[in-house]
């Protein structure tokens, strides 16, 4: 029970720092094509849109998590494949924060 | 359907087999064409639920977006020849790319308008019939009026 509120919580949380990014995003007035730049060398040199891209994904994964355990308990009925479903929305997440933290390291080694 | 449901209701305690066969002999009594088995789940979602299916939809290809999105972003910094960026870089560049936009800014518009109403709900607030079917509609529209507004100020 606890768990659950704490998820639920977790949840809740996440979403409103979301609000807040996508306000914070929004006042700061950077929202053009650009946030949606896949130029590594533009990207590279604007560090703090980069900063953004990384906090809103990695917020946004972990918002992701609870309701995406919910949907995989609502609709796979199999508790091996519920867990398997899980590991990967897991790994996922993992793999997302992971490739952030080594596109940073890599553009502050070479500062 | 009134009747049939009247029927299984009324015979829910008894064994599938003997409650199949009373259906049957019921069907053929009464010449109605009834499927074979029950088919209480086969109604009419309300549009309340079939929101709700769509923010659980979206916020699925969301996540998947910015998982490849955040790949694709790894790939091109440190491994930008290897066959995953290529194959990513279809997805991520040219029009493909803004095509999947599109749908990546209007997923985003409607899961976030859709997730305040959820908020609202957590807070015990607009919880009457008038105010679910008037905030149905108000989900519609705002998520649209963002969707066009974020794609004006991007292209122009």
């Amino acid at each position: 029970m606890k768990c659950a509120v704490g998820v639920w919580l977790l949840q809740r949380v996440t979403a409103f720092l979301l609000l807040l990014l996508i306000f914070l995003f929004c006042v700061l007035g950077v929202f053009s094509w650009k946030f949606f730049s896949t130029d590594t060398e533009y990207l590279a040199s604007h560090k703090g849109l980069l900063l953004f891209i990384a906090l809103f994904s990695l917020i946004a994964q972990c918002h992701a998590l609870p309701g995406l355990k919910s949907i995989i308990e609502d609709y796979i009925t199999s508790s091996s494949a519920q867990r398997l479903f899980f590991l990967l929305s897991i790994a996922f997440i993992g793999s997302t924060f992971l490739a952030f933290a080594a596109i940073f390291y890599k553009l502050l080694a070479h500062l | 359907m009134n009747l049939r449901l009247d029927y299984l209701l009324l015979f829910g305690l008894l064994p599938n087999c003997f409650r199949c066969l009373c259906v049957l002999s019921f069907s053929c009594f009464f010449c109605v064409k009834f499927p074979l088995s029950p088919s209480v789940v086969v109604y009419r979602f309300p549009l309340a639920a079939i929101l709700s299916i769509a923010h659980r939809v979206t916020g699925v290809l969301l996540f998947l977006y910015i998982t490849s999105f955040s790949w694709y972003l790894f790939t091109s910094f440190f491994a930008s020849s290897s066959f995953f960026h290529i194959f990513l870089n279809f997805f991520f560049s040219g029009c493909a790319a803004q095509f999947l936009l599109i749908f990546f800014v209007l997923f985003f518009c409607y899961h976030l308008c859709s997730g305040l109403r959820h908020l609202f709900w957590d807070l015990s607030m607009g919880f009457s019939p008038f105010f679910v079917k008037f905030s149905n509609i108000l989900v519609i529209v705002a998520a649209l009026l963002l969707f066009s507004f974020v794609i004006f100020s991007v292209f122009s």
